[in-house]
């Protein structure tokens, strides 16, 4: 069953020949790590909701350069982010392209290396874009696969102003899997403000298998947006963070359209003082499948967390959010609040919530809640009687179930869009 | 504060009550598991060929089973071939006709637990089936049962008295392939009670069945069946009690409930199994699946337990709300201390229109335990306007301890509702020092913030068992806090 | 009754009371004034033994036997009372059986005889009136969902009740309005006799309009920094607590 994809493990070996040792290692250590475990599927508790059996029949091929062509049109369209104001790093089939992003180069510009650029220049630095290794295959898959890798850091003390564009495009011809790889450093006492968007320009059976790793080390403040909104394909999302003392990330997942989405998100709170924020927002309205699975692991004390997901699956949907909070051993003063709110506007779509608490320490207050319902009844009969017609009264009252989740993104366009996709759906 | 923590893990040092072991000659089977071992079973029970044929087709699919490892608790494989599957108080292969026949060793064993089989019983009104280790010893009231046509005996008795219902309803919510310790139990199960509470009737006193594990290598492997017939309502009152052992025994119970339109089953347990010392030697392994079938319209079924005992614990009574407008309940407090493990929780199965369900569980961990809520609630398509409330509340005593909440939550219908609230803590210092500056000792202001976090849960019980329950959980956590 | 000498008290590194004197006799009332962090707070923890703080120096005794090292409930039982600032909320716990295990552990402890249940719901009925307090609030659970000004009244309705030769008021005016505030000092006047005495801890004068007490003590700074009677708070009312220091 997953023959196709031990084929492209074999094929990507191939073409790493003029990789450095160290690389062509860690790859070979990633592909024994696979094959030991295997790829996940619905009896494994972790995926019990979310079935890959398609996209592992599939016949995926690796992106070669002829594919990574794009025209500027045709990259403007692309794009959900309209606003002018950004840096803009662009990644086609997971290769960074220098001609297309646009970083003018000033004091306040992020610095952004490539891997290729940085084992030439700085072999030591190159070998950080693969230190990180997850326990969990598909990013392992990822180590294997990703041709490129893109290093992007903050220096100490320094603010970024604008935020930056990280646009991840799958394009060419053909059922691709394409793994972009971006390793983010937030140095002390900085600032930044990132918007990773992935597009899918493939046809249905295509898989983008993204990892992204933050470092937010003492004192940095990280404002993290994510966003999958393609209209088809498979998309793998793994976020890992670590969070240093003092330091805060804010990490938004915006999820929606796509045939089958899953976003692993990993926060671990490393030193005292560290705080996280998780809010994320998934739409269904046909018959996606969009599943975030979340953990935030408590390691030391006076470590604070907070997390809001909400749902609105409509049509043939299906949701899934599986949130656990992890506070480990013998810390104290720990804070961890999780929210699951989910809306369910078909008689066929379906919603799958599980948020897990487990606690090894007593000095804990901890809480999490989960509703699933429907829209407020009585809150569409007032607006109907102010004589709002009932679609539009439902609108509303789903953008206002959504707003807390959307209110922490810096970009009004993304939000006007997915407005548009609620006002436009039938089945809402 | 640390003096505060250090205070609350000296307390933790618990004085099991009923550890006692009762010196009556026993008719046991040898250890081990095989055909011939299901066949002496039945044999001894002088079972019906349907019935071993049914053990026969459990052990049949138990062979082909593996022992679930998904629950958050690590112990000791079981060697199933270990066990001895039969033990009877050897007087008592005749079962004994009136209280006289009954070894006078037993009761003294059942005074000692506060289960007295005499009719002082009568003013309680509680009418008590007890088994000791695989056997029914003793049914009290069955007389006064009869004449409002409640049928109450013991498993045994049920099977070659009220075959067509036994035969009717057994396995019918729990079958026998539903996991390892079912099939396990199917296969082996030597004797269990059984109710039926026939059509608009309410049971005039309530039932209870006494569970002991005495004899030494025995595993108790009961049934018990409790059929509500349409518009009647029965509470039904269960509590379990073993000695001291240092060995690992194994208890691995099935109860099946079925609640026909308008009916009302309430389900009470004080589980005080033998927990282990301190260091975790001994102890219950206490793996049950009990299950109620909502199967009526407008039926009822309410689970209310109390777990304090066994060493290891794994068990989920659960509803499947299968009629229009039914309803299912659950209420637990589960404490672990020094080392115990408790993985325990609930199944709420939304199949019919209207159904509602409720879930209110405390856990309260101490010493170095682990205690899990695992908790499922499901909304089939079919089940328009379903609700659910879920409040799941943990409380941890010393630094020492921990405590999980896995709640699941699977909805497939747009006008269901579904809340869950979750929160975990240690306990309020700030509540304490103001319990203790009116007065009141710091064990004793524990307790009281204890009981008071249960509260929601107490009430549900019969009077006479909260107050047992109340006690209970001030004993087990004797030494917790201090 | 109540002696307090050179008392200095250390949370973590930060010294919060340095080097207090105080002595209380039986049936006098003090008030102790003082702006927010001068040790006002602090003074009735230690005094009721809180954990969490750290004697460096001196003493208290109550009734010549040092209290220091003693647990909360023995100080209760040796007859000091505690009205908190913010009543604890204790969820699940009945209000009249907590009162009824706080009085019967004092009964213990002394060698009196217990109360039963029905001895104890008419012993409190009585007292319940004298407050002022809802009955129906006996049957709640102790402050749960009660308004500040109720909390307040059960405080002082608890007093009643265990009958201490020592009351602290830890800021019993803040957050009650004037109704509130006059009927809980109608409550503490009437608890007054030669035999207790009272510390009343406050921010403002307006609750001394109410209780007259017989000596007014400034706190500043961790040590008691004036002395006079029930004019000084007037003055404080007026010139604020800046002054204090610069006589």
């Amino acid at each position: 069953m997953k023959q196709n994809f031990n084929r492209i493990l074999l094929q990507s070996q191939s073409l790493g020949d003029s990789e450095p040792e160290w690389l062509k290692c860690k790859r070979e250590e990633a592909i024994e790590s696979i094959n030991s475990i295997g790829f996940p599927t619905t009896r494994n508790e972790e995926w019990k909701y979310t079935p890959l059996d398609e996209i592992y029949q599939t016949e995926l091929e690796i992106p070669v350069d002829a594919d990574n062509v794009l025209s500027t049109d045709t990259l403007e369209s692309a794009s959900l982010v309209n606003e002018p104001n950004l840096f803009k790093i662009i990644l086609i089939n997971g290769k960074y392209s220098r001609e297309l992003s646009d970083l003018e180069v000033t004091k306040s510009a992020p610095n952004v290396r490539p891997l290729e650029e940085l084992i030439e220049n700085e072999p030591e630095a190159a070998k950080f874009l693969f230190s990180s290794d997850p326990r969990e295959t598909f990013s392992w898959l990822n180590t294997a696969m990703a041709r490129d890798a893109l290093l992007i850091t903050c220096p100490e003390n320094r603010t970024i102003q604008k935020p930056i564009h990280l646009l991840n495009i799958m394009t060419g011809k053909r059922n691709k899997l394409v793994s972009p790889r971006i390793i983010i450093e937030a140095n002390a006492n900085s600032k930044l403000t990132l918007i990773e968007e992935f597009v899918n320009l493939l046809p249905d059976k295509s898989l983008m298998n993204a990892a992204t790793f933050i470092n937010a080390k003492p004192g940095s403040l990280v404002n993290h947006h994510r966003i999958s909104g393609s209209s088809s394909g498979y998309h793998v999302g793994n976020l890992h963070c670590k969070v240093s003392q003092d330091a805060n990330i804010f990490t938004t997942s915006l999820a929606f359209g796509g045939n089958v989405t899953r976003i692993n998100i990993n926060v671990r709170l490393e030193q005292p003082g560290a705080s996280c924020n998780l809010s994320g927002l998934f739409l269904g309205v046909k018959d996606e499948l969009i599943d975030h699975h979340t953990t935030i692991e408590h390691a030391a004390s006076e470590t604070n967390s907070n997390e809001v997901y909400k749902g609105v699956m409509g049509g043939k949907s299906k949701g899934v959010f599986n949130g656990k909070v992890l506070v480990e051993e013998n810390i104290h003063h720990v804070k961890a609040s999780q929210n699951s709110n989910n809306l369910l506007l078909s008689d066929v779509a379906e919603i799958n919530t599980k948020p897990e608490l487990e606690i090894y320490s007593d000095d804990v207050t901890c809480a999490h809640g989960a509703t699933v319902g429907q829209l407020d009844a009585d809150s569409t009969f007032y607006l109907r009687a102010r004589g709002i017609p009932e679609k539009v009264a439902k609108r509303i009252l789903v953008e206002a179930f959504l707003e807390e989740a959307l209110s922490q993104l810096p970009v009004e366009s993304v939000k006007t869009e997915l407005m548009k996709i609620i006002s436009k759906s039938n089945t809402l | 504060m640390s003096t505060q923590t250090e205070k609350l893990n000296s307390i933790v040092s618990k004085n099991y009550e009923a550890g006692f072991y009762t010196d009556v000659e026993q008719d046991s089977l040898p250890p081990g598991l095989n055909i011939e071992t299901i066949k002496a079973i039945s044999r001894k029970k002088r079972e019906p060929n349907w019935l071993l044929d049914w053990r026969l087709d459990a052990y049949d699919k138990f062979k082909k089973m593996q022992e679930p490892q998904w629950a958050h608790v690590k112990y000791d494989p079981i060697n199933i071939q270990d066990i001895s599957y039969y033990s009877a108080p050897k007087n008592d292969s005749e079962k004994p006709k009136s209280l006289e026949e009954v070894d006078p060793k037993i009761i003294e064993t059942y005074e000692k637990l506060g289960i007295p089989l005499e009719e002082q019983k009568m003013l309680a009104g509680v009418a008590v089936d007890v088994v000791f280790d695989s056997v029914s010893v003793h049914t009290t009231f069955k007389e006064k049962l009869a004449e409002a046509g409640v049928l109450f005996c013991s498993f045994s008795e049920a099977v070659l008295e009220y075959p067509e219902i036994v035969r009717k309803y057994l396995g019918s919510v729990v079958p026998s392939r539903d996991n390892y310790f079912t099939a396990l139990n199917s296969a082996v199960f030597s004797d269990g009670s059984f109710a039926y509470i026939p059509e608009n009737t309410k049971c005039p006193m309530e039932l209870s069945t006494y569970f002991r594990i005495n004899a030494m290598n025995t595993g108790q492997f009961e049934r018990t069946l409790v059929v509500a017939d349409r518009g009647s309502y029965v509470s039904y009152l269960e509590g379990c009690t073993a000695p001291r052992r240092d060995e690992n025994q194994l208890h691995a119970a099935v109860v099946e409930l079925i609640a026909l339109d308008d009916a009302e089953i309430k389900y009470s347990t004080v589980q005080n199994w033998y927990p282990g010392d301190e260091n975790g030697v001994g102890g219950i392994y206490n793996f049950v699946t009990k299950r109620g079938d909502c199967r009526g319209k407008n039926s009822k079924i309410s689970w209310t337990q109390v777990e304090t005992g066994s060493a290891v614990t794994w068990k989920y009574p659960s509803c499947i709300l299968r009629g229009e407008n039914s309803s299912g309940e659950f209420y637990s407090v589960a404490l672990t201390n020094n080392k115990q493990q408790a993985d325990t929780g609930t199944k709420m199965v939304h199949l019919g229109k209207g159904t509602t369900s409720t879930i209110i569980s405390k856990g309260i961990s101490a010493g170095s335990s682990q205690n899990s809520y695992r908790g499922l609630v499901r909304i089939a398509r079919t089940a328009e306007g379903a609700r659910n409330f879920t409040q799941c509340d943990s409380l941890l005593l010393g630094n020492r301890s921990a405590a999980h909440t896995f709640p699941y939550i699977e909805c497939k219908n747009s006008s269901a509702q579904l809340e869950h609230e979750a929160s975990t803590s240690k306990i309020s210092e700030e509540q304490l020092f103001y319990l203790r500056s009116r007065g009141i000792p710091q064990e004793d202001a524990v307790n009281l913030i204890v009981n008071g976090f249960c509260k929601e849960v107490f009430k549900e019980l019969p009077l006479e068992f909260a107050v047992e329950a109340q006690k209970l959980l001030g004993i087990s956590l004797e030494g917790a806090v201090g | 009754m109540l002696k307090i000498e050179n008392l200095k008290v250390a949370v973590g590194n930060t010294e919060i009371l340095k080097g207090l004197n105080l002595t209380v006799n039986k049936g006098e009332v003090h008030a102790i004034m003082g702006p927010n962090g001068s040790g006002k707070s602090t003074l009735s923890h230690v005094i009721a033994g809180k954990e969490g703080y750290e004697v460096t120096e001196g003493d208290i005794s109550f009734r010549n036997e040092s209290i220091v090292d003693k647990l909360p409930e023995e100080i209760a039982w040796a007859g000091v009372f505690l009205a908190f600032q913010y009543p604890m909320e204790i969820p699940g716990v009945n209000n009249v059986y907590m009162l009824r295990e706080a009085l019967n552990s004092q009964r213990r402890h002394r060698e009196q005889k217990e109360l039963n249940a029905s001895e104890f719901l008419k012993f409190v009925k009585e007292k319940v009136k004298s407050v002022g307090l809802n009955e129906k609030l006996l049957s709640r659970p102790v402050n749960s969902g009660f308004s500040g000004g109720e909390k307040k009244r059960n405080e002082i309705f608890q007093m009643s009740v265990l009958e201490p030769e020592l009351a602290i008021l830890d800021e019993t005016d803040s957050g009650l309005d004037i109704d509130a505030l006059k009927d809980v000092a109608e409550g503490i006047n009437k608890l007054r006799t030669s035999e207790r005495a009272f510390i009343i801890v406050t921010h403002y004068q307006r609750l001394l309009d109410y209780i007259v007490p017989d000596y007014v003590h400034v706190l500043s700074n961790g040590r008691i920094a004036k002395t006079g009677d029930k004019n000084l708070a007037l003055e404080l009312e007026k010139r604020g607590y800046d002054w204090v220091g610069e006589d």
